[in-house]
C-alpha cells in the first residue's frame, strides 16, 4: 500500500506528457521492490537449502554439485573445470544441460558459494523477470502503467516459479528473461541492433536453460508465424519479416554459443535419446482438463505443471481476451498451441507426440513444467491488457483506485498462497569438509524412490571429492571405473532398515594402477584437466586410470589409449617420473573460438549502431 | 530306545519352559512358543525376496537366501549361507522398455543355524538383524559375476565413516529406529497373500505414534514356521507415518507443500524351497 501510494498521487494529478518516464520509472521500481519482498526470504535465509526430512520429499541436493565443483576448480586449483573426476568417474564438465559454468550466475556460486549462489541467482532473476516483463509490456506493447505493473507481478509471483525452484528445478532460472527476449524480439522489426540483443538473450536461455529452450524456439518460431499472416479487408497479407527475424536470430544464437552447442552434440553422440525414454515414459505428468483448470485456479502444489496464478488474473485475462480479441488474436493462438502440447496424450491432437521425434523434445519428462512457462507467460501478459479499460473510466478516481485494488489484492493472494515453498529450504547444512583424495562410490539396489538420499550423498560426497557414481545428470552412459566402496541397504540382509552399509570394493587396486605387478606407480594428483602420476616402468604396460575414456586427454610420455571404458596409458620400459594428463576438449575450444568471434562481432554491431 | 527318546522328548519340553520363563523379553513371557519356532535348516533351503511395493511402485530387485552346505567346527554346526542380491536394471528404448536382473553383489557366509531359542531369547535382535553376515565364522564376496574373495567378516563392515562423517547421518535414513520394547505379537494365526501364495502367519509389529519423533519407525513382520532360514513372509517397515507427525508439528500451517510421497517398504516372499 505504502509503495502504491506515491503512484496513485501522481496518477490522480493527471500526468503530463513530460511526467511519463518518472511514472514509468516509479512504477518499476514499485514493482522490483514488491517482488523483491516477495523473494526475499531467498536473502534473509541466503544459506539455508532443502530440508533433509523426511525421507522421499525430493531434495535435489545434486543440483549444487556443478556449482560446488565450479567453485572448487577455481578457487583450490586455479583452473576452469573442463573435466570433473568426480562426475560418473569422469566426464567432460561442459557438454551436461544443468552445467552453470558458462552462464553469468556462476558468477555468484563461486564467490558465495553453492548454496548462497543458487538463492541469490533465484532472487536476482525474480526481481530481473519481473522488470523484464514490465519492460516489455509498458514500453514495447504500451501498456497501461497499471497493466505492466500487475502483469509483472502475476508473471514472476505465479505458482509455477516457486514450485521449480522447490523442487530443486535450478536451471529453470533462467526462463525469467523469457519477457525480456519477446520484447527484443519485436524491436528487432524496427531496429536491428534488437536482432543482436535477442540473440544474446536467446543464447543466455540456451546455456542455462537448455531443456526449457526447444519450448522457448518453439514459442518464438510460432510467435513469427502468427505475426506473418494477416487478415485486411478480407485478403490474407503475409508479411514475412518476423520470420526472416527468427532465422536470423537463431543463427546468431548458433554462433555466440557454440561453445555449448558443439559439446552438448558430442554428447548427443553418445547416447542420442538422453534420457533413453520412450514415448509413453516420457508424457509423464500430462494436463488433464480438471489438472489444468486446478493448476491455474488452486493454490497447491500439484506437481511439475503447478502453475498457480489465482482467479483474478484468470478472469482478466478472460476479459481481455473477450475486449481485445482481434489485438490478441496472435497470442490466443500460440496459448492454445501450448495448452494442447501440455496435454499431451491427453489432447483431441496429441501436438506434443508430433515433437517427440526432434532432438531434446524426445527427452523432455513432465511435459506440462515445460510447457506451462509459456501458459503462465501469456496468461500474465493477456491479463494485464484489460487495465486500459480501466484507466480509461469516466471517473476518474475509480480510474486509479480500482486497478490499485486489483493490482494489491492480486499481489497478496499470490504472496500468501506461494510464500509458503521457501519455507521448505530450512536446512543450513554446516558441512564443510576438507576435501580429500579422490575416488569414487557406488550404490547397490537404492530403489528410485530412494533418490532423495542419493541426491543428498551425492552433494554431501562431493564436497569431500568423492564422487558418487549412481547419479546420472540426464544421461545414462556406461561407466567401467571402479568404486572403492559400494553402499547396500539393510534391507538386502532382511533388516528392517532402509540405511546403508558402507562397503569396500574388494576388487578395487586404486586410482592408477599398471597391469604388471613389476611397475610402480603412485598418484600425486587429481584436478579438473589434470592427472599427475609419479611412474617407475621397469617393462613395457600399460598406466590404467580410474576414469572414463575420453580422446581430448593428453599425456607428457606415452600413448593414450582407452582399456574396457577406461583411461590408459601405453608406456615403454625405463620411463620414470612424472607422466602429466592434462585434458584439452578440441571442440569445446573451437565452440568458444565462434562464440567470443561473435560476441565480439555483436558488440561491435551494437556500439556501433549506436555511435 | 523308545524309552530314552522319549526321556529326551520331556526334557526338552521342560527346557524350552525354563526359557519361556527367562525371557529376555518380557511382553512375550506369557506367549505360546510356537510364533517363534524355525523350521530346522537344511542344505537345499532357500527363500526369494521382492520389494513389492515402495512409493507404490513395484521394484523387481531381488534377495536371495541360500543354504548350501554345512560345516561342523567344534562339535557346533555351521551352514553355508548364501546371500544373492539381484537389481533390476531398466533400459528404456525407442518405444520399448527392457528390464534385466543383474546380479550385484553375493556373499557366503559360514554362520551357526538360527533356532526358536535365539529368536525368543532376543526376538529384537533377531528381527533387527536379519541374515546379516557381520559375525559370520567365514566370509566371502562376490561382485557381478567376479571372482569370489574372502574377507574379514568385522573390517568389511567396518567403513561407515565414509558417509557417516556427513549429513547422511542426521537424514531419517540413517537416525531411523524401531523401538523393539515396544514389540507386540498376534497370536491369532491370519492368512498373508505373497507372490509365493497364501500363507497363514503371525504377526510381530511396534507402532509409531505420531507424537513421536519422525525417526522413530513402525514395523510389520509375518512369520511362518513353515518358511525356512528366518520364516519371514512379508515385512513392512521404514514405517514413519511423517505427513501425519508433520501435520500434528505444524499445526499452524494450513497448507502443505511439497509432494506427499508414502515413505514405507514392503518385502514379500516370492519363493522358497523346498516345498
Amino acid at each position: 500500500m505504502i509503495v502504491l501510494c506515491p503512484l496513485l498521487i501522481m496518477a490522480q494529478n493527471n500526468f503530463r506528457p513530460m511526467n511519463y518516464k518518472k511514472i514509468d520509472l516509479l512504477a518499476l521500481l514499485v514493482t522490483i521492490l514488491l517482488v523483491g519482498l516477495y523473494a526475499s526470504p531467498l536473502l534473509l535465509h541466503i544459506s539455508n537449502s532443502f530440508t533433509l526430512f523426511p525421507k522421499n520429499l525430493p531434495s535435489f541436493y545434486a543440483n549444487y554439485v556443478p556449482g560446488l565443483y565450479l567453485k572448487t576448480a577455481i578457487l583450490k586449483f586455479h583452473s576452469f573445470p573442463f573435466w570433473i573426476p568426480i562426475f560418473e568417474g569422469g566426464r567432460p564438465a561442459l557438454n551436461y544441460p544443468v552445467d552453470i559454468s558458462l552462464t553469468p550466475f556462476a558468477v555468484f556460486s563461486v564467490i558465495f558459494g553453492e548454496i548462497q549462489g543458487m538463492n541469490l541467482t533465484w532472487f536476482f532473476l525474480f526481481v530481473f523477470g519481473a522488470g523484464s516483463m514490465f519492460y516489455l509490456t509498458r514500453i514495447v506493447l504500451k501498456y497501461d502503467v497499471f497493466g505492466s505493473i500487475f502483469s509483472a507481478l502475476v508473471f514472476s509471483m505465479s505458482g509455477m516459479f516457486v514450485y521449480l525452484f522447490e523442487n530443486g528445478i535450478f536451471f529453470s532460472a533462467g526462463v525469467l528473461l523469457l519477457p525480456l527476449l519477446l520484447a527484443f524480439f519485436i524491436k528487432a522489426k524496427e531496429e536491428f541492433k534488437f536482432v543482436i540483443l535477442s540473440s544474446l538473450i536467446l543464447s543466455l536461455l540456451l546455456i542455462s536453460v537448455i531443456l526449457f529452450f526447444p519450448v522457448i524456439i518453439l514459442f518464438l518460431f510460432l510467435f513469427a508465424l502468427v505475426n506473418s499472416v494477416e487478415f485486411k479487408s478480407r485478403k490474407i497479407i503475409i508479411d514475412s519479416s518476423f520470420l526472416r527475424i527468427f532465422c536470423t536470430v537463431c543463427f546468431f544464437t548458433a554462433l555466440i554459443s557454440a561453445v555449448k552447442i558443439l559439446p552438448f552434440l558430442q554428447l548427443l553422440s553418445l547416447n542420442n535419446r538422453i534420457s533413453g525414454l520412450s514415448y509413453l515414459n516420457a508424457v509423464s505428468d500430462a494436463n488433464t482438463l480438471s489438472l489444468f483448470f486446478r493448476r491455474l485456479l488452486v493454490p497447491e502444489s500439484l506437481g511439475p505443471g503447478t502453475m498457480y496464478l489465482g482467479l483474478l488474473p484468470v478472469t482478466l485475462f478472460l476479459f481481455a481476451c473477450l475486449v481485445y480479441l482481434r489485438q490478441l488474436r496472435g497470442y490466443i493462438i500460440i496459448l492454445t498451441a501450448f495448452i494442447i502440447l501440455s496435454f499431451g496424450p491427453n489432447s483431441f491432437v496429441d501436438l506434443h507426440r508430433l515433437l517427440w521425434n526432434l532432438p531434446i523434445f524426445n527427452s523432455l519428462k513432465e511435459i506440462s513444467k515445460y510447457y506451462s512457462i509459456i501458459i503462465v507467460f501469456l496468461v500474465a501478459l493477456i491479463s494485464g491488457r484489460i487495465f486500459a479499460k480501466f484507466t480509461n473510466l469516466k471517473l476518474k478516481p475509480l480510474s486509479v483506485m480500482l486497478p490499485a485494488v486489483i493490482i494489491i489484492f492480486t499481489y497478496l493472494n499470490l504472496f500468501n498462497s506461494n510464500i509458503g515453498y521457501f519455507s521448505s529450504f530450512n536446512t543450513r547444512l554446516n558441512y564443510s569438509p576438507v576435501a580429500g583424495e579422490t575416488f569414487q562410490v557406488k550404490g547397490f539396489n537404492i530403489h528410485h524412490g530412494d533418490e532423495s538420499i542419493s541426491e543428498a550423498l551425492f552433494y554431501f560426497l562431493a564436497k569431500k571429492n568423492v564422487g558418487f557414481m549412481n547419479f546420472e545428470f540426464y544421461l545414462k552412459l556406461k561407466s567401467s571405473v571402479a568404486p572403492r566402496y559400494y553402499l547396500l541397504p539393510k534391507y538386502a540382509f532382511l533388516m528392517p532398515y532402509s540405511s546403508l552399509f558402507v562397503l569396500p570394493n574388494p576388487y578395487y587396486k586404486g586410482e592408477v594402477f599398471f597391469l604388471s605387478n613389476n611397475n610402480d606407480a603412485r598418484l600425486i594428483n587429481i584436478s579438473p584437466n589434470l592427472i599427475s602420476v609419479k611412474i617407475n616402468t621397469l617393462n613395457p604396460d600399460r598406466l590404467v586410470i580410474n576414469q572414463n575414456f575420453d580422446r581430448d586427454w593428453n599425456s607428457n610420455k606415452g600413448k593414450i589409449e582407452g582399456y574396457n571404458g577406461l583411461l590408459s596409458v601405453r608406456l615403454n620400459k625405463g620411463e620414470t617420473g612424472l607422466l602429466r594428463l592434462t585434458y584439452f576438449p578440441k571442440l569445446l575450444f573451437l565452440g568458444l573460438l565462434i562464440s567470443l568471434v561473435s560476441l565480439v562481432a555483436s558488440f561491435f554491431v551494437l556500439f556501433k549502431k549506436e555511435a | 530306545m523308545y524309552r530314552v527318546s522319549l526321556f529326551k522328548y520331556i526334557l526338552t519340553i521342560i527346557f524350552q519352559v525354563i526359557l519361556v520363563g527367562k525371557m529376555m523379553n518380557n511382553c512375550f513371557a506369557d506367549q505360546e512358543i510356537e510364533p517363534f519356532k524355525i523350521k530346522p535348516w537344511s542344505v537345499g533351503q532357500f527363500v526369494v525376496y521382492q520389494i513389492t511395493s515402495f512409493e507404490g511402485e513395484d521394484a523387481d530387485n531381488r534377495y536371495q537366501i541360500s543354504l548350501i552346505g554345512e560345516e561342523v567346527i567344534n562339535g557346533k554346526r555351521y551352514f553355508w549361507e548364501k546371500i544373492d542380491i539381484w537389481e533390476s536394471l531398466v533400459t528404456y528404448g525407442y518405444n520399448s522398455i527392457n528390464k534385466e536382473l543383474v546380479k550385484n553383489i553375493s556373499f557366503k557366509a559360514l554362520v551357526p543355524a538360527a533356532d526358536y531359542n535365539s529368536f525368543m531369547m532376543n526376538a529384537s535382535d533377531f528381527i533387527s538383524n536379519g541374515i546379516f553376515p557381520g559375525k559370520a565364522i567365514k566370509l566371502s564376496v562376490q561382485i557381478n559375476d567376479g571372482p569370489w574373495k574372502d574377507i574379514q567378516a568385522k573390517d568389511f563392515f567396518n567403513h561407515q565413516d565414509v558417509i557417516e562423517d556427513t549429513p547422511y547421518s542426521v537424514t531419517p535414513y540413517a537416525k531411523g529406529r524401531i523401538d523393539f520394547s515396544k514389540l507386540k505379537l498376534d497370536t491369532v494365526l491370519r492368512s498373508v497373500t505373497v507372490p509365493a501364495g497364501e500363507i497363514y502367519c503371525y504377526h510381530f509389529y511396534v507402532n509409531t505414534e505420531i507424537d513421536e519423533e519422525y525417526w522413530d519407525e513402525g514395523f510389520d513382520l509375518w512369520r511362518s514356521q513353515d518358511i525356512p532360514i528366518l520364516g519371514l513372509v512379508r515385512m513392512q517397515f521404514s514405517k514413519t507415518l511423517f505427513w501425519e507427525k508433520w501435520k500434528l508439528k505444524n499445526q499452524n500451517i494450513k497448507k502443505v507443500l511439497g509432494r506427499m510421497r508414502p515413505d514405507d517398504c514392503i518385502m514379500s516372499l516370492i519363493d522358497y524351497g523346498p516345498k
